[in-house]
């Protein structure tokens, strides 16, 4: 039986030496991760997007492969095409990228929404197909995306039913003080990398996957989410409010940040801890609030305790 | 976008001003067997009236037609001899209001006006009527009012079966609200008496006696009074129920020294009675409405309770106030009693200087031939039983002065107030004190209810003559027709003269399968008597006297404010103008604590988050909120933490911490 | 009920703190108020009549009677809250019109049971009363109040009664919702200064010449595609294949600037603003608006009127 609060401990001290700063932004990541679930970094450049997902990739001892998106990108690059092998003289299917543990999808929207729902449906679906052909992907299988939010010539932003695809949207932002004097001061950089040691092994992964679903929920937490949803949707706040798919997905975000804590039953904390990253893209405002403001606005309103 | 027009004066659509007219008739319908006949002419003509409004007319009746109603209903008033100033000419007006009001019916205010009217008028019915019968349709009125401010209401939307749904949904709802203040509202005594109260006719023994008036209560199947003994009951012979005593003859009209006309004269005080060692038997009765003052008692009643009576010294009891409504009493009578001398003896040996002269001087020679004055009753009686007298139903009228003697020597047809009123007279010829009893003598034992009914067909007269010191009991119908002493009147002309009996009277006892069913419907009356119509809220109010003593008004008054107070507070609590306090189950109580003393929590903190909060702006507590934190959560999201004993006093322990300074 | 102007004035504040507006507004315990009517005070008055006839005769029934009468009026208070409770109100649309023209607000009436609760009244002076039947399904209600000046028409806070079902108590909200209406300027006619920056310039400056059916313009030389029915025959005998040109002649965009018109009052501005958007839409002329702050490209139809009207009502209104 793996502990799972000193697997964390474990986790964001090794990740720490390569991403400092960001335990919380690690720490939401290795909850999507536990919950099943794919993320979408949302940043600028530069700060470590693909630091992170290298290093998850390496903690968790999964198979790590990258993408770079480009607007030439086609579906066949991602998921793999039928290649003409002349010695047997038949097609054999030539498996893509996709066909990884932890795939890091870096800059997503500049890819045609061809190659991105490619890959979407790849991620919705556990499988893909060629030619007619099913080809099951990996377990487990992991997506990071990465996006790159200022309006830029040349994207193809995620369309709202997509972004609903993605477990969990985070983001790095610029990282503090002393991370970045550290940054700038060490030397050895991405060197490290090599040098993490995994801290769990697929398998164990695999099993804490499944501790997530046996977390107890009460009744109060589960009304206090119903009324967060409910108010989501019918505040007046949101255009468009919390889907049922991503009240599931907050509820079991909310197991697994529950487990990363070491408890067997959620509470309103670990609800409101995911919430911001869970329903930041799944819901819209009914101008151009910001989501962020508005997820802060939801968690101020709604009564964590019933009336 | 229209006015605004206050809602009392929208004008009714037509589906509405027809509930109004048939709710109308349902109203006046049972009032038509209490009032003047004509009072359903001008249903009629307010019928046709409403028949144009509905049909196209709408516009308010002219005020010649008004006038000519109103001409029309008071004349009526007068012509159907209704007296001014008393009650029923005060209804018969009031109906008449009710039905002219609906000339003019058009605008809401006008529909409610009528819906009110309609609800008093159902109380002035049940002044009328108050049999079980009466109630449901009471009730069906008040249903029926209910639907038409509905009516009114709903307007536009209104549909029947919506409307009887809701008004039935009202009237159940009200139910509890109405049985609370049924029973415990004091019974308070009449704030003013009513002049003339006279609803329907008076019933049962008058305080003034002529031959015929006793047989045309023989007539009437109705009920008297009910009689339900405590223990034993007396054996048939005996049940001679004493009403009125008359003891004043002016020669032809036997009248009672206490009468209606001179309450003001009577006195208080006991019965002037000892009893003998005689059986003793305690009933209770149950008096259907006379309009009169006289209570009934088996022969002869040596106590009585009740409220607001008088005793009277000849051997009777009377109510204060004319009895309008249903009336219980509890007494107590023996066979027999020891008189203390009686001092106005004198006044039962007055005679009126002339008339009957015939019969004094047959009185008189008779008195001479016997011995005492005992043989002189026995001869009379014995004369009676010898000579060819017949006890009917249908006597003559004796008009003259001589009544007496024309019924005595020619033709000696007569009802037991003649043969009453001959031997009082002959006994008082020959000296000996005697008067009337008016009463009634039987009854029908009903074996469901174990009570005894008497009807007014019972009714019947016997004399008292003073001898030896006491009076006793003479009843001449034993002499003339003995069986009518064992058998009550019906029973016994049936056997004997069946022709004499009314034809209602006949043809229901040629049904005998229904006497069950009449002995059932007796005793659903006699329980509704007893439970409902002779309720006193002291016997609700028993309990409580029971435990804080006698109930004085201003505790009475106490009470009802407080009864109303409750009903008030009910009533904003859940119109949301009060909140209660919830009480929160813990840990949210406890959490609730610290909240009042160090600042409520925002909406959107987590206990925990609100702690920490508290922990950062007092740092002196930091452990002790920590501590907290910790066990609210537990207790409040682990499914397997349950709140046992130990958790609880742990909980306050950790709570009363974080209070202390 | 009118009170002292204080007294009215702080009743005003405590209704808004009490009952704040919304875009949807659900009727519950703490927005709904309810006292008996003067009926259902009458009500009362009667039962006492009723009890003193009670007293007085000593009727046992009509003690029953009276008390049955209070608890009616007691019952008729969850009868008629039953209405108002739970009801939900929606904002919808609001409408655009002309100043001075009534403004129409649509709201929804909503409510989670299925419950009939009867006519509802939704009163204010502006438009008298409105009646709405409620019966459990959505309803939709229109309100229509007249405006006075161009620009915000906010739906003023109103009043939602219900008597029903026996009118004994009035259960009522004040409801005001986040709903306005726009109201654009009344059109003024008022002629356009020249603005500087336009290009002066002669008719065929001034319009789009382009290929069109109406006008002979002139002959130009065959292309593979022209219609035969445009050949122009007596050429064609010279052995020339030429067909005949047709145009239309189209005004160039005008363009209604708000700098247009100097030197005169904003307001006045707007309404020559308006006037003139009018005519260009009587002769189907494409119109561009230019506002401060604000400029509309020209284009024509009924939905860029409409969107320009939207914007002088809006203009200088804070949105």
């Amino acid at each position: 039986m793996t502990d799972i609060a000193t697997v964390t401990q474990q986790l964001l001290a090794q990740a720490g030496k390569v991403v400092s700063g960001k335990d919380e932004v690690v720490r939401l990541a290795w909850v999507a991760i536990l919950s099943d679930g794919h993320v979408l970094l949302e940043d600028l450049p530069g700060v470590g997007k693909t630091s992170l997902a290298q290093t998850l990739g390496r903690l968790l001892s999964l198979d790590y492969q990258r993408v770079q998106f480009t607007s030439d990108l086609l579906p066949a690059d991602v998921i793999g095409a039928q290649v003409y092998r002349r010695d047997q003289e038949a097609f054999q299917f030539h498996p893509g990228p996709v066909f990884t543990q932890l795939l890091l999808a870096d800059e997503l929207n500049r890819a045609t929404p061809k190659a991105q729902s490619a890959l979407l449906e790849a991620m919705e679906e556990g499988q893909v197909s060629s030619d007619g052909v099913t080809h099951a992907l990996p377990v487990p299988f992991h997506v990071i995306a990465t996006q790159n939010p200022q309006s830029q010539a040349g994207t193809y932003p995620l369309p709202e039913s997509q972004l609903d695809r993605f477990f969990m949207r985070l983001s790095l932002g610029y990282p503090d003080l002393d991370s970045e004097k550290a940054l700038l001061s060490g030397t050895r950089g991405r060197a490290l990398l090599t040098e993490l040691k995994p801290v769990l092994t697929a398998d164990e992964l695999q099993s804490l996957k499944a501790d997530v679903g046996t977390v107890k929920v009460s009744d109060a937490v589960l009304s206090y989410v119903m009324r967060l949803v409910h108010s989501s949707r019918e505040s007046g706040l949101c255009r468009l409010g919390l889907s049922p798919r991503g009240a599931l997905a907050l509820m079991t975000a909310a197991r697994a940040m529950a487990l990363v804590e070491g408890r067997r039953y959620v509470m309103p904390d670990d609800v409101q801890r995911v919430f911001p990253a869970v329903a930041g893209h799944r819901i819209q405002g009914q101008r151009e609030h910001d989501t962020t403001i508005l997820v802060k606005q939801l968690l101020d309103e709604v009564d964590v305790i019933a009336a | 976008m229209t006015q605004y027009v206050p809602i009392m004066r929208r004008v009714m659509p037509l589906s509405v001003l027809w509930v109004l007219l048939l709710v109308q008739g349902i109203m006046v319908l049972p009032f038509l067997f209490y009032m003047p006949l004509w009072l359903g002419a001008v249903f009629a003509l307010v019928l046709i009236w409403r028949w144009r409004v509905t049909h196209g007319e709408m516009r308010q009746a002219p005020r010649s037609l008004i006038i000519l109603s109103i001409m029309v209903g008071i004349g009526g008033l007068l012509l159907s001899g209704l007296r001014a100033y008393n009650l029923d000419s005060a209804v018969a007006l009031c109906v008449l209001g009710y039905l002219l009001k609906s000339l003019e019916v058009m605008r809401r205010r006008d529909g409610i006006f009528q819906a009110y009217l309609g609800y008093f008028l159902t109380g002035i019915f049940l002044l009328y009527n108050y049999t079980p019968v009466g109630a449901l349709i009471a009730i069906i009125m008040v249903l029926a009012n209910t639907l038409a401010l509905h009516a009114v209401t709903a307007d536009q939307t209104f549909r029947w079966k919506r409307g009887t749904k809701l008004s039935l949904a009202l009237m159940v709802a009200a139910l509890p609200i109405m049985i609370a203040g049924f029973l415990f509202f004091p019974r308070l005594p009449p704030l003013w008496s009513i002049p003339n109260d006279e609803r329907g006719a008076q019933t049962g023994m008058s305080d003034q006696v002529d031959p015929g008036s006793i047989a045309s209560l023989a007539q009437s199947t109705a009920p008297a009074f009910r009689v339900q003994f405590d223990g034993d009951t007396p054996p048939r012979q005996q049940w001679y129920w004493r009403g009125t005593t008359l003891g004043e003859f002016d020669g032809r009209v036997w009248r009672a020294q206490f009468r209606d006309r001179n309450r003001f004269q009577w006195p208080r005080g006991q019965l002037p009675l000892a009893v003998s060692d005689a059986d003793q038997f305690d009933y209770s009765v149950v008096l259907e409405a006379t309009q009169q003052h006289w209570l009934y008692f088996l022969d002869w009643p040596t106590q009585i309770r009740g409220q607001d009576v008088y005793v009277l010294p000849d051997g009777r009891a009377a109510r204060r106030n004319s009895l309008s409504q249903t009336y219980r009493y509890e007494a107590q009578s023996a066979t027999s009693v020891n008189w203390q001398s009686e001092a106005g003896l004198q006044r039962y040996q007055r005679l009126p200087g002339q008339g009957n002269e015939a019969l004094r001087q047959w009185g008189l020679e008779l008195r001479q031939d016997v011995g005492s004055d005992a043989q002189y009753i026995a001869a009379i009686l014995e004369h009676i039983r010898s000579e060819p007298f017949r006890y009917t139903l249908q006597p003559p009228l004796y008009p003259s002065a001589d009544s007496l003697s024309d019924f005595w020597f020619d033709s000696r047809l007569g009802f037991c107030s003649h043969y009453a009123s001959a031997v009082a007279y002959l006994a008082r010829v020959a000296g000996i004190p005697s008067r009337l009893v008016g009463g009634y003598l039987g009854g029908t034992y009903n074996q469901s209810g174990d009570f005894i009914q008497v009807r007014q067909m019972e009714a019947h007269a016997w004399v008292e003559v003073w001898l030896n010191d006491r009076w006793q009991r003479v009843d001449p119908t034993a002499a003339v027709a003995p069986g009518r002493i064992d058998l009550n009147l019906d029973d016994w002309l049936s056997e004997d003269n069946p022709s004499d009996l009314p034809f209602g009277v006949r043809f229901g006892r040629n049904f005998g399968m229904l006497d069950g069913l009449g002995f059932w419907w007796d005793s659903v009356q006699y329980q509704w008597q007893v439970t409902i119509l002779n309720y006193q809220q002291s016997n609700a109010l028993g309990l409580l006297e029971a435990r804080f003593g006698r109930i004085n008004p201003w505790h009475a008054a106490a009470f009802m404010a407080a009864f109303l107070a409750v009903l008030g507070l009910l009533m904003a609590w859940f119109t949301g103008l009060l909140y209660l306090p919830r009480r929160s189950p813990e840990p949210w109580a406890s959490l609730g604590r610290v909240e009042r003393r160090y600042g409520a929590r925002h909406p959107g903190e987590t206990a925990r988050d609100y702690l920490a909060r508290l922990a950062y702006d007092y740092p002196g507590q930091r452990e002790a909120l920590a501590r907290l934190a910790q066990l609210i959560d537990t207790l409040a999201y682990d499914p397997q933490a349950t709140l046992d004993a130990s958790r609880r006093r742990d909980l306050k322990q950790r709570v009363e911490a974080c209070l202390a300074q | 009920m009118r009170w002292p102007a204080p007294l009215q004035r702080r009743l005003d504040a405590w209704v808004s703190r009490r009952l704040p507006p919304g875009r949807q507004v659900t009727l519950n315990q703490s927005r709904i108020f309810i006292v008996p009517t003067r009926q259902g005070l009458l009500m009362l008055g009667l039962a006492m009549v009723v009890l003193l006839v009670a007293i007085n005769f000593e009727s046992s029934l009509n003690y029953a009677l009276g008390f049955w009468l209070i608890a009616m009026l007691w019952a008729a208070v969850h009868l008629t809250y039953r209405n108002l409770s739970g009801l939900v109100v929606q904002a919808e649309t609001a409408g655009l019109v002309e100043a001075g023209e009534n403004a129409t607000y649509s709201l929804m009436l909503s409510s989670p049971r299925t419950r009939y609760r009867g006519p509802l009244e939704l009163r204010h002076e502006d438009w008298g009363q409105v009646v709405v039947e409620m019966d459990g399904r959505d309803t939709q209600i229109t309100l229509s109040r007249p405006t006075q000046r161009r620009g915000r028409q906010s739906l003023p806070r109103f009043r939602l009664e219900s008597r029903y079902p026996f009118g004994l108590v009035v259960a009522w909200s004040y409801i005001k919702m986040d709903l306005d209406a726009w109201a654009y300027p009344e059109p003024i006619e008022q002629a356009l200064q020249p603005v500087g920056t336009e290009p002066e310039g002669d008719i065929s400056n001034d319009h789009f010449v382009q290929t069109g059916t109406e006008d002979f313009h002139s002959l130009r030389e065959y292309q593979a595609g022209d219609s035969v029915h445009r050949m122009h025959w007596p050429s064609f005998s010279r052995d020339e294949l030429v067909v005949k040109h047709f145009v239309d002649y189209q005004a160039a965009d005008q363009w209604l600037d708000w700098d247009a018109l100097p030197g005169v009052a904003s307001e006045l501005r707007l309404s020559a603003l308006a006037w003139h958007m009018l005519r260009c839409q009587q002769q189907d002329r494409p119109f561009g608006l230019r506002l401060p702050g604000q400029e509309i490209i020209p284009d024509k139809g009924p939905q860029h009127l409409e969107r320009c009207r939207r914007a002088l009502a809006e203009y200088g209104e804070v949105i």
